[in-house]
């Protein structure tokens, strides 16, 4: 039997970091607490079952390092198979939901978790993108030119509207369905509805993308637990099959090639069907990493929701949005839900859990499975799985 | 060579003159746009490094690139890092040269329509260089 989610708690995507200096704090490892109770609660298991635990690695403004020893510690957690900090760019959550189901598929631990806290919002701007111009460009050649994490979807956005014949107005309605699905969402960051009017004229930060086509900066907190398939209820949520995709690029890569093309997450998602055993037509809920408006047109393409070229159009007649016939994000994505970078991917399967549970309230998808796909850089690593409904 | 254009000042963000790409970097501060180029499958490897990126042989020269490419994507940055500030907002191109390589420029006119071809030049700091373009006219 494949492993399966047999519980899932979060925070509310919102801003919880607090300033500096300040009394009366609530910091991360009280949220993480928290969050642990009530996973471990809904998956009807016990601290002493847990046997491995895979974190996501924490930001750097993170007072506390060596987290999740410190963690493990506090939470009274004492791993049997595995106590690990993980770190892989934007695909971070996804890498610790992936580890946490090796450990249970390979019968090193009957629970693991994959966990983790993400607080950011208050650390100074300069500081997050100081780090984040080394993380996403080669130093020598790229980062110089000053090309923050964000910066690189605008590239791929000038190019996409040229290529595609479109422009702001089609990309502007990513954020716009966004919002509105991030409204059916309790845990979601952004769920004031806004207009196509309002992004566009939203001040520019990377042009072609304004202010309402990046990500806010987020807070949050996680647990996902995975244990042996035999555990689970009869109607718990397996974990189906997973997929891997690397284009070989750092960012734009250094030889010209069609940037805007995905191929990392088309080859991700293609595995993890193939691997799953399920057709891409059966599956009702795509949870797809988009930290702007262009890559979740982008993502769209590459996995083969709508064809090339299209799909900023068709984001535009309302096709991805709740009343379409492609629904994409339904948490709200990063742009609706909120994007704490390292636990995006975790955030996925959480909503993925929540919709195959049959909870996702005025978002719920008749489907009986899931896929979620994270990414790292441009898109040029990508980690997807699927999820289905057991017996 | 390429057209020397003075900016003045620290670099923002500076290169590391290593072993294998100091001599690129040296090069550029002359006006010259130079990189390892592979005499095994005879192709350029950009950034400058002593294996050949396409078939991974070690025999490799420097060797000067064409000063000209096209532009494939722009962007204009408001939002930058601490150093960049005062070059904000930065206008920043992916350049396609024909020899194979893709690159990054301070675009020095904007905007430059996708697709059109630009020329290379030599953006001047106190420290080093950083490449620059503007349009091919
Ligand atoms: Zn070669």
């Amino acid at each position: 039997m494949k492993p399966c989610v047999l519980g899932a708690a979060a925070l509310p995507v919102g801003s919880y970091m607090p300033g500096e200096g300040a009394t009366g704090a609530v910091y991360e490892h009280e949220r993480l607490l928290d969050v642990l109770d009530m996973a471990l609660a809904e998956a009807g298991v016990a601290v002493a079952d847990v046997g491995a635990v895979i974190a996501t690695q924490n930001v750097p403004t993170t007072r506390q390092l060596g987290f999740l020893s410190f963690f493990a510690s506090r939470a009274g957690i004492r791993a049997d198979a595995n106590l690990l900090e993980v770190s892989a760019l934007g695909t971070t959550g996804a890498t610790a939901f992936d580890l946490a189901v090796n450990e249970v598929a390979l019968g090193h631990a009957n629970v693991a978790l994959a966990i983790g806290a993400h607080f950011e919002s208050q650390a100074p701007l300069a500081e997050a993108m100081a780090s984040g111009i080394r993380a996403v460009g080669d130093v020598d050649f790229q980062s110089v030119y000053g090309l923050s994490p964000i910066s690189w979807y605008a590239l791929d956005a000038s190019r996409y509207l040229h290529d595609a014949g479109a422009s702001r107005r089609e990309l502007a309605a990513v954020a716009v369905k966004s919002r509105q699905f991030a409204a059916c969402n309790p845990h979601a960051q952004m769920r004031a509805a806004i207009t196509i009017e309002d992004v566009l004229q939203a001040p520019p930060i990377v042009e072609p993308l304004g202010l309402l086509d990046v990500p806010a900066r987020s807070d949050g907190a996680i647990c996902v637990v995975v244990g042996r398939g035999d555990m689970a209820a009869a109607d718990a949520v397996s974990v189906l099959g997973r997929g891997y995709g690397h284009d070989g690029h750092h960012q734009m890569g250094a030889i010209p090639h069609d940037m805007t093309d995905l191929v990392a997450a088309r080859a991700a998602v293609s595995r993890a069907l193939d691997a799953a055993g399920v057709a891409q037509a059966d599956v009702g809920v795509w949870e797809l990493y988009a930290p702007c408006s262009i890559t979740e047109v982008l993502a769209v393409e590459a996995v083969g929701l709508l064809p090339r070229h299209q799909a900023a159009f068709a984001t535009a007649e309302g096709r991805t949005g709740p009343d379409g016939d492609v629904p994409v994000n339904p948490s709200g994505g990063c742009l609706g839900r909120g994007h704490p970078s390292n636990l995006t991917g975790l955030y996925q399967v959480f909503e993925a859990w929540q919709q195959l549970r049959g909870r996702a309230g005025a978002r719920q998808q008749s489907t009986a499975h899931a896929v979620t796909l994270a990414e790292g850089g441009n898109y040029n690593t990508a980690l997807a799985h699927v999820f289905g409904r057991a017996g | 060579m390429l057209e020397r254009v003075h900016i003045g000042g620290p670099m923002p963000l500076l290169p590391r003159r290593a072993l294998a790409n100091r001599y690129h970097f040296e090069a550029l501060d002359a006006g010259r746009l130079e990189t390892r180029w592979c005499r095994g499958c005879e192709r350029f490897s950009f950034p400058p490094q002593n294996r050949c990126r396409h078939c991974g042989g070690r025999d490799v020269l420097w060797r000067e690139m064409p000063a000209e490419g096209v532009l494939f994507a722009q962007t204009t940055m408001h939002a930058v890092a601490d150093g960049f500030r005062a070059h904000a907002p930065l206008h920043i191109g992916v350049i396609d040269l024909s020899c194979e390589v893709r690159l990054l420029a301070w675009l020095l006119e904007t905007p430059i329509a996708l697709d059109t071809p630009v020329r290379l030049c030599a953006l001047h700091f106190d420290d080093g260089t950083l490449i620059g373009a503007k349009e091919l006219t």
